[in-house]
């Protein structure tokens, strides 16, 4: 690799090369791509590694995940846990319960995971009993029943993004692009001092829909285009109301930016079952900034005031 | 087709010689002047096939008789007037649905319309979605980059991943996964990308195929 000199285009100028690089991690791919003038191996070996630990430690697939053992009351609540599950009662408060964590029973009834089915009514309104923040009890750190199944995919992904960058920011580097299955944080700005441009996808079709420029912050998108199956007509995704029991069906995707990925991939989340009038309300009163495509195509912005 | 192209086919087909130009991701703005707007903005959507015409207001949709489009894909956005007067000194551009002074703005192309005379329609055309010029698609397998190929050129590449053989189409600057041995289908699924950073991925199969080119530094999906 050899030394790039940036130019001062956005009125920074310095010696730094870009390093990247892709692990398959937390049920996607996961990039690294930072700007830095030293050892770079060390510290990506660090990152990754505080990936996998997490990526494992709440894997919902892995039969003898940390969350699984949690799930069936072999093991007790945990400090980083705790924490993860302040963050989502939080969010669960604020969606007013479109955001909820104990979604796993319903997720394993449409098999998303694995091979998806249309569920009938009756085996929903089963799966629901078992779904719901408010029955969630731990009894001396051990979760009490074990049908409740915690399911940390709609937010692990941004907090194991946070961690990563926030190895790198204490590494000296202050120049780095975190992606994981789209997530994204943004450590600082690009070498030469411009702000990183990010595309959010087209929902339907090819294509970006919108380019946004941005610095040290974090975009995460949830949609409906990429894990969904279509039956007589209609689209389900793998995203799912917790009230209902079935795939929100308002939005084709829905984009929050804010200042850390843990919040971005949570509220993208929570915005997209929540539909655009609830959950840009949401959205606006945390003061981050909320971008979805509706069923018909157009898109709204949170920062256009529409 | 890349943004420059883009801009050079959609103004020669609306038959405009000197136009205001501006360009800023995947969106441009041209404006220019017309005796018979509709008709210009007809050939566009019978050369360029895909446009998506949405008229700003309900004044420009009555000039020009065209009907709102919601869609995405290749998008623009019309915004028409009909010039009451020969233009003199004070008149406005109107970008958008957005009020500009011309003369601090379109310097050049201020003295342009100051040509044009009444009957004349003003037309601001704002692009959404237009692509990138990317040139190249690149394979990793299990975070190496196996393979790159040129989106200048059609055609078809078999590639093995950790499950079994991807089928990799590349049609007219763009690229997507026909086939993969994978379970859920999601690389298929997610269709073809075009955009610099666009990723298709098939995780049991460890695979991400992206665009490299400039414009972009990542794309949230």
């Amino acid at each position: 690799m050899t030394f790039l000199i940036s130019l001062p285009f956005c009125g920074k100028s310095g010696k730094w090369r870009e390093f990247s690089r892709t692990e398959f991690l937390l049920g996607t791919y996961v990039t690294l791509r930072v700007y830095y003038n030293g050892e770079v191996e060390p510290i990506f070996k660090k990152a990754f590694s505080e990936i996998r630990r997490i990526s494992q430690k709440y894997s919902f697939e892995e039969e003898n995940s940390y969350l699984n053992k949690l799930n069936r009351g072999e093991i007790t609540l945990d400090e980083e846990t705790e924490f993860l599950l302040k963050f989502a009662k939080e969010l669960h408060k604020g969606s007013k319960g479109a955001f909820d964590p104990t979604i796993g029973e319903l997720k394993l009834l449409w098999g998303f995971n694995k091979k998806p089915r249309l569920p009938f009514p009756v085996e929903i309104k089963e799966a629901l009993k078992y779904v719901g923040y408010g029955k969630l009890v731990f009894k001396e750190g051990f979760k009490k029943d074990p049908k409740i199944l915690l399911d940390f995919s709609s937010f692990a992904k941004g907090y194991a993004v946070d961690r990563a960058t926030e190895i790198l920011r204490k590494a000296g580097i202050n120049s780095a692009l975190v992606d994981a299955g789209g997530d994204i944080r943004l450590l600082g700005e690009k070498p030469d001092g411009c702000p990183w441009r990010i595309g959010i996808k087209n929902p339907r079709g090819e294509g970006i829909i919108r380019v946004l420029e941005l610095r040290n912050t974090a975009i995460a998108t949830s949609g409906d285009y990429e894990n969904f199956f279509i039956k007589d007509g209609i689209r389900y995704c793998h995203l799912l109301d917790p009230e209902t029991g079935y795939p929100p069906r308002s939005l084709r995707s829905a984009s929050v930016i804010a200042p850390t990925a843990i919040e971005a991939d949570g509220y993208a989340t929570a915005l997209f079952i929540m539909g655009r009038k609830d959950g840009f309300k949401l959205v606006r009163k945390e003061g981050l900034r909320g971008i979805v495509v509706d069923r018909e195509g157009r898109l709204w912005d949170t920062k256009e005031g529409k | 087709m890349t943004r420059r192209e883009f801009f050079a086919l959609a103004a020669s087909v609306l038959g405009v010689s000197a136009f205001k130009l501006k360009a800023q991701g995947t969106r441009g703005s041209m404006i220019f002047t017309s005796a018979n707007p509709a008709e210009a903005l007809k050939r566009l959507i019978r050369q360029l096939g895909s446009i998506k015409l949405v008229p700003a207001d309900k004044e420009t949709r009555r000039l020009l008789s065209i009907s709102g489009n919601q869609g995405f894909g290749k998008r623009a956005i019309v915004f028409a007037r009909e010039l009451k007067a020969p233009v003199e000194t004070d008149f406005t551009v109107v970008e958008a649905g957005k009020i500009r002074d011309p003369r601090k703005k379109y310097s050049k192309f201020y003295s342009y319309l100051r040509k044009e005379r009444k009957g004349k329609y003003l037309v601001s055309l704002v692009f959404e979605n237009i692509r990138f010029g990317s040139s190249k698609a690149v394979v990793e397998l299990g975070g190496r980059r196996i393979a790159e190929f040129s989106l200048k050129k059609d055609g078809e590449y078999r590639i093995r991943g950790y499950q079994g053989d991807m089928l990799i189409n590349v049609k007219g600057g763009r690229v997507a996964v026909a086939e993969s041995s994978c379970q859920k289908k999601i690389c298929v699924k997610t269709g073809y990308i075009s955009s610099p950073h666009e990723k298709i991925v098939c995780v049991p199969n460890r695979v991400v195929v992206s665009i490299e080119g400039k414009g972009l530094d990542g794309v949230s999906f």
